[in-house]
């Protein structure tokens, strides 16, 4: 897979477990509004985190997700940690 | 009705129920009035000493607050919300269009969110404290069904938990009733709210000696005036009023379940759990109510009191507080005993039953009741139109440590 599907991919993967764990609808999630907008608050990232060592195997540290970012730019984040694992 | 000085009080206009009589107050009623026990076998509760509890049947909080709000509450919290908003569509109210800055809310409440607290506590005693959820503490915090209940419904006037175990409920519609009169709120939202039916909490009921050990035949667990009775069966739930002064309500031609003619609140100061011996601190609220303007001093009263402790007879402190005169017995066989705070939604009975409604019949009451204290009064408003007759219907609830709570309900 090129970068690109692999980041793709790892998107649709954190979507689903947002919206599963969290009962955000997916195309919200999808429409570019940042966690703020969404309700994701600083706590709610705590346990995003938790969700995506546990389910995925990807460690990051408090704080790397902040409320202020869209899907794009948590996956960025993620799909880097991802890498170095 | 001589001696009541109407328009002086708070009258409740609205009332939200979701207990294990159902939910909403038209199931409660029906339910009330079969007299059918909702204890059962509890299978959250499998391999427990005590596997019985009384829970609200059906509730649907995905359904009921949707899956992004409901994930984020605990249970105590859910049934709270959920019954508010039944009892402010009661009122006839909508938060979409009060001065939310005028109107309060407080509510009663123990134990918080015990089943959150001891899941995440054992995933942090397995070594995994890092597996712990971020929501641990604002899901288990007691203040925080208040707080929530005034975010689902535009609430910037004051927000409170009263925390008096069994008096919770009657304090909050207490304090409710004071914000009113005090002018700091036009409209308060009052009640109790507990879900605290978790494997630990319920061991440690039962270590106290506080639960029956009827498991074997749970819709005759609950009896707690009867000579053989061996604890209380857990229940779930919550009930909110919509309170207002009785002037305001009159005013918007609101209708008036009853009033909260009288409150008045003491403290035994005696014993963690056993009340008073001769009942010293339910007897002051109930022979001196200094807060019940206008309300009735004798007559008529129909007092009740509970604690936990089975050991004591439930009706030992009143009986020796206001000699001997009947307790009204009765949902508290029904519902199970609401850990701590459920005494709000006895509060609501009684206020439904205000309004001229059946007496309802009590789950077990012919079985073995101690009948201890005087039945001379039993028929006193029982009947329709009889709340007319009858100058005040008194509630006193005691509570674990000593709380004592007594309100004065009163036909509208």
């Amino acid at each position: 897979m090129t970068a690109l599907s692999v980041e793709s991919s790892l998107k649709h993967q954190v979507s689903g477990l947002i919206s599963e764990k969290f009962g955000l609808d997916e195309a919200e999630l999808l429409s570019g509004a940042t966690f703020d907008e969404l309700d994701i608050d600083s706590l709610i990232l705590v346990e995003l985190s938790l969700i995506l060592r546990k389910e995925m195997g990807i460690v990051l540290v408090e704080g790397e997700l902040k409320s202020s970012f869209t899907l794009d730019e948590a996956v960025a984040v993620i799909a880097a940690k991802a890498d170095q694992a | 009705m001589s001696g009541v000085a109407r328009g002086r009080g708070v009258a409740v206009t609205g009332i939200g129920l979701v207990t294990p009589a159902g939910i909403g107050v038209d199931e409660n009623w029906r339910r009330v009035l079969s007299g059918v026990s909702a204890a059962t076998t509890d299978p959250e509760l499998k391999g427990e000493r005590v596997d019985i509890s009384c829970r609200v049947p059906g509730f649907d909080a995905t359904a009921e607050l949707g899956r992004r709000n409901a994930w984020k509450l605990d249970r105590f919290a859910q049934l709270a919300i959920v019954s508010a908003r039944q009892a402010v569509t009661d009122a006839g109210l909508d938060c979409g269009s009060w001065d939310g800055t005028r109107v309060g809310v407080v509510i009663g409440n123990s134990l918080g969110g015990v089943a959150t607290l001891e899941k995440q506590l054992r995933t942090y005693f397995e070594g995994t404290p890092d597996d712990v959820s971020a929501l641990m503490i604002p899901m288990g915090m007691v203040n925080m069904v208040a707080g929530y209940v005034a975010m689902d419904q535009k609430i910037h006037g004051p927000s409170l938990v009263t925390a008096t175990a069994c008096a919770s409920g009657a304090s909050a519609i207490g304090t409710a009733r004071e914000w009113l009169l005090s002018g700091l709120c036009d409209v308060v939202l009052a009640g109790g709210t507990e879900s605290a039916i978790s494997p630990g909490t319920l061991n440690g009921l039962s270590r106290m000696g506080a639960l029956s050990a009827r498991t074997d035949d749970p819709a005759a667990a609950s009896r707690p005036f009867a000579h053989d009775r061996d604890g209380f069966v857990a229940g779930e739930g919550a009930a909110i009023l919509v309170l207002e002064r009785c002037e305001d309500a009159t005013a918007r031609n609101a209708r008036r379940y009853a009033d909260i003619a009288g409150f008045s609140a003491t403290s035994d100061a005696h014993h963690a759990t056993a009340p008073h011996p001769q009942g010293a601190g339910l007897a002051r609220p109930c022979g001196t109510p200094s807060t019940t303007r206008g309300a009735p001093r004798r007559g008529g009263a129909r007092e009740r009191a509970r604690h936990v402790d089975p050991d004591e007879r439930p009706d030992r402190g009143p009986r020796a507080a206001l000699g001997a005169r009947r307790p009204g017995g009765g949902d508290l066989h029904q519902g199970g005993h609401r850990a701590h705070a459920g005494c709000g939604r006895r509060g609501r009975g009684r206020v439904h039953g205000a309004g001229a409604a059946p007496r309802r019949p009590a789950a077990h009451r012919q079985r073995g009741l101690a009948r201890p204290l005087d039945r001379r009064r039993h028929r006193r408003g029982d009947g329709p139109g009889a709340a007319e007759e009858d100058p005040g219907r008194r509630e006193y609830v005691a509570g674990l440590r000593g709380h004592n709570a007594a309100l004065v309900l009163t036909a509208a």
